[in-house]
């Protein structure tokens, strides 16, 4: 099943007077229970593709479909109830809430969703087990270290279950040992969930872990591999 | 509820921020509350000043234009069954007296000089009841045997050079149409607090006045109650109960219908309370856009977070009313009790504070804070509602990040 679709994409981005194009015409297919890396240098366009695939970005010609859903004819309201209930990202600056304690930021998805509190207390527990943060569950993000927070960004990306994962170098800010167990989360995930995933990376230890690695340079695929 | 929450612990973030901006309301709202009570204190006391000078809460007579015109011709007026009037209205648990009053204007004559007055008539002995505000400064006050002997208020003696035991001569039309004259001693001189009462007053007893101008009975019967806040309800009473009833119209007027000056030293006040609030608002609204705008910009990466997890553009603007509101709450609450707590000190501690003379006053008086609960609530609210609508430009702006960028700024 195709879960992400880009036909002919085209991006370009202004600064002032210079326009910067970020992808030039750029197609690609994403199956459902891949696992997929993008490489290239700075500017080549990871994360803007993973912007118009998170429905966060659009493209200036050309066709997105998520789920076969052409994410231009949405509305906003649409698109953050899409991507609520499908996606889960992973930023590198992991972007937790501060003043919500690990517990309460993996919670938060739960309750945008509207799910019941006694549920969302279950999901949240289970998943900080999952990530090993159940001892610091009530400490908020200053209180934590590097790895720490982007396992609680890891858990509050997966804990709605999303059926598609986009992650922008999730372990840009991590040591090797920490990135490699992230890593290992995520490919147990998808292992056994099916859960599709996209990242963003610069590292090759991280591309080791995927199933295809598409290099990109100037806004188009220049080279794939499978891993 | 969840944004409740959030926004309560967003505002403690930026501590030293948060603080600056809940003193801008605090010292606004503060300002306000002190403001709002002199006010008050200086209306009330105009209030009963204007009631106790003469005018009573409740005036009484045959016609509508007696109320007008009424003192130049106060014959075509008179009641014909007064004492009936008199007696219905006393029987109201409400009423403390009814004073049957005669005002005409009168030339007013010592050896060397003379000048227009107003003569005010009522019973001596009702006379305190209705006129509690006046002051004699110089002699005595009237007693009920005196006859042919007056009161003049300061501004009448100084003015015709009148002193206490002085004879005066006084001229007016009567009742047929005939001038009268009669000789007057001067007993004492008064002030009224008010400079226009006080160059125009004369004071005599009833029946002397009765009998000066050969009538029988009076135009007007002023009610003095029990408490200034009954004017309403008793005035409701009398025109459902006695209109209809008696042989003669009856015309009934509460006192604030008959006291421009206090009408317009109240609409003064009140644009001046409404330019001050408006002002004081405008800074704090100002205060509050300036901090909440920068904190947008601080968290715009939060907020870009926040959106591409999925989060309505509603609950972020929610998100910044919400922290809107507890800033006016807490910087509202602070500064009601701020203002409340400065009132009480200068009320009791320092006795009040001098003011000088007011326009149309003749004398000075030391104002105090007469705060409400509807000072406490008004205030409060306006809190509320500035910080809200002061958060509504930011919370929009947050609300209407593009995702991507802001998830790109550092």
């Amino acid at each position: 099943m195709v879960v992400v679709s880009l036909e002919q994409v085209y991006k370009e981005y202004k600064l002032g007077k210079t326009t910067t194009p970020a992808l030039n015409g750029i197609s690609l297919q994403l199956m459902e229970g891949e696992m997929i890396g993008l490489m290239g240098p700075s500017g080549s366009g990871k994360t803007t593709l993973l912007n118009l695939m998170g429905g966060i970005d659009f493209a200036d010609r050309g066709k997105v479909f998520v789920y076969d859903r052409d994410l231009e004819n949405m509305s906003d309201r649409q698109l953050a109830a899409f991507r609520s209930r499908t996606l889960g990202f992973i930023f590198q600056s992991f972007n937790l809430i501060p003043v919500l304690t690990a517990f309460e930021n993996m919670e938060y998805p739960l309750v945008l969703q509207g799910i019941a509190k006694k549920e969302r207390r279950r999901r949240v527990e289970e998943m900080l087990a999952a990530v090993g943060l159940t001892a610091v569950k009530d400490h908020r993000p200053d209180e934590l270290s590097g790895g720490q927070r982007q396992r609680v960004a890891i858990g509050r990306a997966l804990i709605t279950g999303p059926k598609l994962v986009i992650a922008d170098e999730p372990t840009g800010n991590l040591d090797q040992s920490t990135g490699k167990a992230i890593l290992e989360l995520m490919k147990e995930l998808n292992e056994k969930e099916k859960t599709t995933f996209i990242l963003a990376t610069h590292d090759p230890m991280v591309a080791s872990y995927m199933k295809r690695v598409l290099y990109l340079r100037d806004g188009l695929i220049v080279r794939e591999e499978e891993g | 509820m969840r944004s409740l929450s959030l926004a309560w612990r967003n505002i403690f973030r930026n501590q030293r921020r948060t603080l600056f901006t809940l003193t801008a309301i605090m010292i606004g709202i503060m300002a306000l509350v002190l403001f709002d009570g002199f006010v008050r204190y200086t209306l009330w006391g105009l209030q009963e000043s204007t009631i106790r000078n003469g005018l009573g809460h409740l005036q009484l007579a045959t016609a509508e234009e007696y109320f007008t015109t009424g003192n130049f011709d106060p014959f075509r007026y008179l009641f014909t069954d007064q004492e009936a009037i008199i007696s219905k209205l006393q029987a109201l648990p409400e009423v403390k007296n009814v004073v049957p009053q005669v005002t005409f204007s009168a030339t007013l004559a010592s050896a060397e000089k003379s000048g227009i007055v107003m003569v005010q008539a009522v019973p001596v002995e009702l006379a305190r009841s209705l006129l509690s505000f006046r002051q004699i400064v110089e002699g005595r006050d009237l007693q009920v045997e005196d006859r042919y002997r007056v009161i003049l208020a300061r501004g009448v003696a100084e003015k015709i050079g009148a002193k206490i035991g002085d004879t005066m001569t006084m001229m007016a039309i009567t009742r047929n149409g005939g001038l009268n004259a009669a000789d007057l001693e001067v007993v004492g001189i008064a002030t009224l607090g008010l400079r226009e009462l006080d160059n125009m007053q004369v004071f005599m007893d009833l029946p002397t006045a009765m009998e000066f101008l050969d009538i029988t009975s009076v135009p007007l019967l002023i009610t003095v109650l029990e408490r200034t806040e009954y004017t309403g309800q008793v005035k409701e009473i009398i025109t459902q109960a006695f209109n209809g009833q008696s042989g003669q119209p009856l015309a009934v007027k509460a006192w604030d219908e008959l006291a421009d000056y206090y009408q317009q030293v109240q609409g003064f006040y009140g644009t001046l309370l409404q330019i001050i609030r408006f002002i004081i608002m405008l800074v704090v609204i100002f205060t509050i856009i300036n901090t909440m705008t920068m904190s947008v910009l601080e968290r715009t990466r939060e907020i870009g977070a926040l959106r591409a997890l999925g989060t309505q553009k509603g609950a972020i603007i929610r998100l910044y009313i919400a922290e809107g509101l507890w800033i006016g709450l807490l910087g509202g609450i602070s500064g009601v009790l701020l203002g409340l707590i400065a009132s009480s000190l200068i009320n009791n501690l320092f006795g009040g504070i001098y003011i000088p003379p007011p326009p149309g006053m003749a004398e000075g008086y030391q104002a105090f804070f007469a705060s409400s609960s509807v000072t406490v609530w008004q205030n409060l609210l306006l809190a509320l509602a500035v910080s809200v609508l002061a958060s509504l430009y930011p919370a929009y702006k947050g609300a209407n990040l593009k995702i991507a960028e802001a998830l790109r700024f550092l």
